[in-house]
């Protein structure tokens, strides 16, 4: 009788405690600290809120979801390693990806060799794509769109713009953002006074900044991550230089943006994946709104796409997987393929790249030290042109 | 021709600071002959202590330069007497693979405790610029600028005019003859050691002004410091300003004409130009002792 009932909790324990591991190696410090605490910030709260309704359904099975998170230290030689690890010893079949394009290429890598599944929100250049891999997915609009998004939205203000200068930062992300810039702003007819990029890690961009104070030119764009973006401003005003449009790619979305530049930030413009001024349905937060509530009372502030990409990124494999209702990795692949859905995020559904090819982006300015939606939705009218630095 | 004179302008601002930042890899290299590899992350460490002031109590980096060399000098002398005083007796190479091994060991563990995000200083004039006719200088280079040349002003009164300066000139140029007349080389070598890392730490102060920084920044400094010696000579105080200035025109002018990228690796065929030409550098004078 005592075996029984003992056998009996046994089992019950076994069954309740049915965990799905999902690894994720994140950029904790380094370069990409603060972008990788907000993806993780999405990856949390999508694993809370799906853990919270009884986990993962596969079949009749519920599996609790567990996030091994290892810090990749901003280095993508770092990620493949950790990736490798994530699938060798912790026998990790799903991936959520690192942040960064150069991070989500090292992983991307690993990942097929090992025939594992990655959904990734965190790297955007279009080289993740074009390598012929079958088993990473990707929830961003590729780099170029950054770029072009940006133009797109130049050439409707009033009064029109002539000249363009560009800087990048040279690592893959930021090229393939500025060449977005480029070549939209070559079909507009635009004139490219400068394109040019710094190193890696530059932190003095003093002689770059001589060239375009030279050139005047109406717009520039700055590719770059967050710390290049706080730079190129801080540069920008320490040389006095005032375009009527000043657009960058990553900084300008984030809190610690306006933090870091205070009133110097202001009527910047930047690209962002996700703008909690969608408007979409939902089926695990009930629609933008929903996440943007839910991630408010976790977090205590308003969600960015980086952390929206990673929530997105997540209930995509969510989704794939129950729809499958397989752990079988090749399985959930086809159900990614298939899937086109209505989420907070936007309709997500991929190409056969692996691609988002479903969703909108949208354009940011910051107006009294918040970001609002100027483009396509307008949640306020752009600032233009752009008021001198005081 | 304005062009021309903002370059200028810009190089010559930037060189004050790479000539200060070298003096100290120049002199124990002059004096004691030997290369210090971790001299780079010497100056990382400086800039890291003028952080952490300005974080926890508000202290100016600029302010805090004294405090910085007071470091630097204690930290100095430590390393000399624990370290090199041991080794650099015997091979000079093995001090090379001594500072080398000194430089992974701090640059890390600089990262363990302040991880590796680019920290930057940020002070109140950091971003202040004004016009002089069409030049546009920058506040912050033009403040380490003055400070630069102050203290490199300072050292040579201290090399050229007080008796251990004259002390750490006889050891250089005669290290048997110097101890004849009663001047002992292991003080000399340990006063030169705690003199040299004082410069690197205060500088790192007017580094940290200058832009920001992480622990990894030391390797690329120590190219930089061992450029201006080389451009400049290692004979005086003087040739330290030459060739930093020399180092930051070139750095300007390439940086602008040629690109961001192209700067280290024109410096470094300027090196190997100069070497080859004049391999006293362009001051020439092989000692700190030659007048």
């Amino acid at each position: 009788m005592a075996g029984l009932i003992f056998f009996l909790i046994a089992t019950f324990f076994a069954f309740g405690e049915e965990v799905l591991r999902i690894g994720a190696a994140v950029s904790f410090s380094g370069k990409y600290a603060k972008e990788g605490e907000l993806l993780k910030r999405g990856y949390e709260l999508w694993k809370e809120t799906v853990n919270s309704r009884g986990g993962i359904k596969v079949g009749n099975k519920r599996y609790k979801v567990e996030i091994i998170y290892y810090d990749d230290q901003s280095d993508p030689k770092t990620t493949a390693k950790l990736v490798e690890k994530l699938i060798t010893q912790d026998k990790v079949k799903f991936l959520l990806g690192p942040y960064g394009s150069a991070q989500v290429f090292a992983a991307a890598g690993v990942v097929e060799k090992y025939n594992a599944l990655m959904v990734q929100g965190g790297g955007a250049s279009s080289k993740i794509y074009s390598q012929g891999y079958k088993r990473i997915f990707g929830v961003f609009n590729t780099a170029p769109d950054y770029g072009r998004n940006l133009i797109d939205l130049a050439v409707k203000l009033d009064p029109k713009i002539r000249t363009v200068a560009i800087l990048y930062e040279k690592d893959i992300f930021s090229e393939d953002a500025a060449r977005g810039a480029l070549n939209r702003a070559r079909e507009k007819g635009l004139k490219v006074v400068l394109f040019e990029g710094y190193p890696k890690g530059a932190q003095d961009l003093s002689s770059l900044m001589l060239k375009v104070r030279l050139k005047r030119p109406d717009v520039v764009i700055g590719a770059g991550h967050f710390k290049d973006s706080v730079l190129v401003v801080k540069q920008l005003k320490q040389f006095k230089i005032n375009p009527k449009f000043v657009g960058l790619t990553v900084g300008p979305p984030l809190p610690a943006f306006v933090k870091a530049l205070g009133k110097d930030a202001e009527y910047i413009f930047g690209p962002v994946q996700w703008s909690k001024a969608f408007r979409y349905k939902d089926p695990l937060f009930g629609s933008t709104q929903g996440y943007v509530k839910a991630y408010r009372k976790k977090y205590g502030e308003d969600p960015e796409y980086h952390s929206a990409g990673g929530t997105a990124a997540a209930m995509a494999l969510q989704l794939a997987i129950e729809r499958a209702q397989s752990l079988d990795p090749e399985r959930v692949r086809e159900e990614l393929l298939k899937m086109e859905v209505e989420t907070f995020y936007g309709v997500i559904g991929f190409d056969e790249t692996g691609k988002i090819n479903t969703k909108p982006m949208a354009v940011i300015q910051i107006q009294k030290g918040r970001p609002v939606t100027v483009y396509p939705f307008e949640e306020a009218k752009p600032v233009y042109p752009k008021p001198p630095w005081n | 021709m304005e062009l021309i004179l903002q370059l200028l302008i810009e190089g010559l601002l930037l060189g004050g600071f790479y000539s200060f930042m070298a003096l100290g890899f120049a002199l124990s290299w002059g004096v004691m002959g030997i290369i210090n590899l971790s001299y780079g992350t010497f100056i990382v460490i400086g800039a890291y202590l003028a952080y952490t002031l300005h974080r926890l109590s508000g202290v100016d980096p600029i302010l805090s330069i004294p405090f910085s060399f007071l470091a630097g000098v204690v930290f100095g002398y430590l390393v000399q007497t624990v370290f090199i005083r041991r080794i650099m007796t015997f091979e000079s190479f093995m001090v090379l693979i001594l500072t080398f091994g000194l430089d992974i060991a701090l640059s890390h563990g600089l990262n363990l405790i302040f991880k590796a995000d680019i920290r930057s200083i940020d002070v109140p004039y950091a971003e202040s610029s004004f016009f002089v006719g069409p030049v546009i200088i920058t506040a912050v280079k033009l403040l380490v600028f003055v400070i630069s040349l102050v203290l490199t002003g300072l050292v040579w009164f201290f090399v050229n005019r007080t008796w251990t300066g004259m002390a750490i000139r006889a050891v250089a140029l005669d290290k048997e003859g110097a101890t004849l007349v009663g001047v002992s080389p292991s003080y000399v070598y340990t006063v030169t050691m705690a003199l040299s890392t004082g410069i690197a730490f205060s500088s790192g102060n007017l580094y940290g002004v200058l832009q920001g920084f992480t622990p990894f920044d030391g390797g690329l400094l120590t190219v930089k410091a061992f450029l201006v010696s080389i451009l400049g000579g290692l004979g005086r105080v003087e040739s330290a300003l030459i060739g930093g200035i020399f180092l930051g025109l070139s750095e300007t002018f390439v940086g602008f004409y040629v690109g961001e990228d192209w700067k280290v690796f024109f410096a470094l065929i300027l090196m190997i130009a100069i070497l080859l030409v004049k391999p006293r550098g362009l001051m020439g004078g092989k000692f700190y002792g030659e007048a």
